[in-house]
């Protein structure tokens, strides 16, 4: 059973390592937030607890850790204990088919920086984004709560309108890439701007990427909209709106549960910003780097003589190693990028109002989505046939 | 373990069809037993459910991809089932307040 | 027992413990919440007998959207667990058990032997030019391990679809793909295989845009005419049982 126990023990370490580092991140981002809304607010964030404040968090998860676990009397217990974890849930499955970094092989194994390699990636992730709405039906339901009950069934609406707005713009991201697989796409998206249309090669273009959001631009905008819409974020976070339904679905839970709640969110807001950058920013390609992760790999095969030295690996192997580094510091760079967007627009603008977030999923961004997907098909067949 | 255990246990078409006859007949039994109408409804999807595994295990034992399209078209049906099923739900809940069956028997001789 | 023979059996005990549960908890949102459970099952086990895009449909359609409706509907209702037993010992009770547990052993019964009958089940263990003799020989203590997991070769996958398949693909042909896999140094263990593998989304829709189409088309048209109909069902104020 040998291999198939490596490959066994090698999936369950790589679902562990990503839950933790999921789990982990989300500190890092509430601090991110509560600091970075300071100074966008002309005040300071949290600074007394560590350097820069950035203990805060560890003190408030011990403060969550020992509160009481306070639970409504008329509440349904069951489905009251399995709400956080139904949030919870998703957020980690989506980022499972997620592919961090470019492989890397040790000891003649070859690893893949994601848990599984799914032909058909993008689908199942947002197949599995699409059960999050349990989650908050459930916790808003076992409240016995009228706030708790209409803020979840405003979070479950909104959050089913946008999925549909979403899946739509990915389309012609797809189209574009004739792919699920978001390994592909990535790389279809290394080295210089490449689009013929009918013969003409856009030669002075070469000097940008080959990103997803230069050929699908609209499709970005929408899928970034909807991307607020569906983690619940300002401006469409009407469903825990503080001054019209307390704290919507999650105002009877305290303490952990209340975190485990944050987690889900702030996972969610995560893969949304991993799926921007790996279907419009190239995922974790770098822009400049000629042919790719290939010709990264052979720049660390000439400079990594120190690392196999260390660890006493074979010349490749090291620098595919190195390679990897290099990517996953790439794809966290650029997500954290889109992350810090998403805390900067939650400070910068106003609520909608809940019938104006209805209108705009299924009356503006609907058609648009679909106008996108008839224009790119429209284009693609022009860019090869000349009818004239 | 035995050769024979192993092979009884070694996963082949029949089992894929054994778990689907068995989720059929859990689903009549809920058509059956259950008074209410959601919950007839439910039971409907899950025998639905249980046509769709049979589907596509005889499409990889046979490998013929015809019966994944199946699979299409029966999730298409149901799901529009399911939507214009709970829509009257709805529509007789508005009007009778109630959606145990045993109070629509006004049509019993 | 391979690591799949141990996935289904697990999967299928959860599934038809979900399903049992659906049918005997009296309150209703138990059993809808557990049918979810049930449908997201059943979408992991397509992932296990090759059928990708059907698997994550699965989970899509049913599991994120009808499940939800019928959640939404129950809790928009509030309804209460219901008040009397389910199984009561009656004779009709009694009836209704037996006739479901008829039709479940006709159904395993005739698909047992159904298909033992036919070829089909040979292909797994045995040379296609077995005959049903073969299958009562024992496998002599052979159990296929995790590196044989892959019955079918795509070769030997890919013959009966061409007989149904329209044109093939012409943009993205096989070079463009190396490239494409060679750019990002993908290896070759992956959950899925290529393109033009079994169950993958391109060989599926082949024959649904060609052999298929009509009842493709169809069944947007009876999608169009449920989402009318349900809304004029379920309006509060000009509906189909809108009292004037």
């Amino acid at each position: 059973m040998g291999d198939g126990l490596l490959e066994f023990i090698v999936n369950t370490v790589k679902i562990a390592l990503i839950f933790f580092a999921v789990v982990s991140t989300v500190p890092l981002l509430v601090w991110v937030e509560r600091r970075g809304s300071a100074f966008m607010q002309n005040r300071l964030g949290p600074n007394r607890v560590g350097p820069l404040g950035l203990l805060q968090l560890a003190a408030d998860a011990v403060k969550f850790i020992f509160k009481e676990p306070f639970v409504p009397e008329a509440a349904d217990k069951a489905l009251y204990f399995m709400a956080p974890a139904l949030c919870l849930l998703p957020a980690m499955l989506t980022f499972a088919a997620i592919p961090l970094s470019t492989p890397f092989t040790v000891g003649g194994h070859t690893f893949k920086m994601q848990v599984t390699d799914i032909n058909v990636g993008i689908v199942y992730i947002f197949a599995v984004a699409s059960l999050g709405v349990y989650g908050i039906l459930v916790a808003g339901w076992s409240s016995s709560n009228k706030y708790s009950l209409l803020g979840a069934l405003r979070a479950s609406s909104q959050m089913i309108s946008y999925e549909v707005a979403m899946g739509l713009s990915i389309i012609g991201v797809i189209l574009k890439y004739k792919t699920f697989d978001l390994t592909k796409m990535i790389g279809a998206q290394t080295g210089p701007f490449n689009f013929t249309w009918q013969g003409h090669n856009f030669e002075p273009l070469s000097w940008l990427p080959n990103w997803g959001i230069f050929f699908q631009p609209v499709a970005f905008i929408l899928f970034f909209t909807a991307g607020f819409a569906e983690t619940n974020r300002l401006p469409f976070d009407l469903p825990e709106g503080e001054a019209e339904l307390v704290a919507g679905y999650h105002t009877e839970y305290g303490g952990f549960k209340f975190n485990m709640f944050f987690m889900g969110e702030y996972g969610h807001m995560m893969t949304s910003a991993a799926l921007i950058t790996i279907l419009f920013f190239g995922g974790y390609a770098l822009p400049w780097a000629g042919g790719g992760p290939v010709q990264v790999q052979e720049f660390w095969l000439s400079h990594s003589t120190w690392l196999s030295q260390t660890l006493s690996l074979s010349a490749s192997e090291a620098a595919s190693v190195l390679t990897m580094v290099t990517h996953l510091a790439c794809f966290s760079a650029k997500m954290g990028f889109f992350l810090f967007v998403y805390i900067w627009v939650r400070w910068t603008l106003p609520r909608f109002r809940y019938d104006q977030l209805m209108d705009l999923g299924w009356k503006t961004m609907l058609p648009w989505s679909l106008a996108n997907l008839g224009a790119t098909t429209a284009l693609m067949f022009f860019a090869r046939y000349n009818p004239l | 373990m035995s050769p024979e255990l192993a092979r009884v246990l070694h996963v082949s078409l029949n089992h894929y069809l054994a778990l689907s006859a068995i989720l059929f007949s859990v689903g009549v039994l809920g058509v059956l037993l259950r008074k209410n109408a959601i919950v007839i409804l439910m039971s409907i999807e899950l025998m639905l459910n249980a046509v769709n595994l049979d589907f596509v295990a005889f499409a990889k034992y046979n490998s013929n991809i015809d019966g994944q399209a199946m699979v299409f078209f029966v999730m298409t049906i149901a799901a529009a089932e399911a939507a214009v099923g709970l829509a009257i739900a709805v529509a007789v809940f508005k009007r009778f307040k109630e959606v145990n069956i045993s109070y629509f028997e006004k049509l019993k001789g | 027992m391979t690591v799949e023979d141990l996935l289904f059996h697990s999967f299928a005990v959860m599934a038809v413990l979900s399903a049992l549960f659906v049918v005997f908890n009296r309150n209703p949102v138990y059993s809808a919440l557990f049918l979810a459970l049930c449908m997201s099952v059943l979408g992991a086990m397509f992932f296990t007998l090759n059928a990708y895009f059907v698997a994550v449909a699965q989970i899509t359609v049913y599991a994120g959207a009808v499940m939800v409706l019928f959640v939404m509907v129950v809790m928009l209702f509030d309804l209460k667990r219901e008040a009397e037993e389910i199984l009561k010992f009656s004779p009709v009770t009694l009836a209704k058990v037996l006739a479901a547990a008829l039709l479940c052993g006709f159904l395993v019964g005739t698909g047992w032997l159904g298909v033992t009958a036919v070829k089909g089940n040979l292909a797994l263990h045995l040379a296609p030019s077995a005959t049903a003799a073969d299958l009562e020989k024992p496998i002599d203590g052979k159990i296929p391990r995790m590196e044989e997991k892959k019955e079918t070769s795509p070769d030997e996958a890919r013959e009966p679809l061409a007989k149904v398949s329209g044109n093939p693909d012409e943009d993205l042909t096989a070079a463009e793909e190396a490239r494409l896999v060679e750019n990002a140094t993908v290896p070759e263990s992956r959950v899925g295989g290529g393109l033009e593998e079994f169950g993958s989304t391109v060989t599926l829709s082949r024959v649904l845009f060609s052999k298929f189409v009509f009842a493709f088309e169809a069944v947007s048209a009876l999608l169009l005419v449920a989402i009318v109909g349900a809304v004029a069902l379920a309006r509060s104020k000009g509906g189909t049982h809108h009292v004037s």
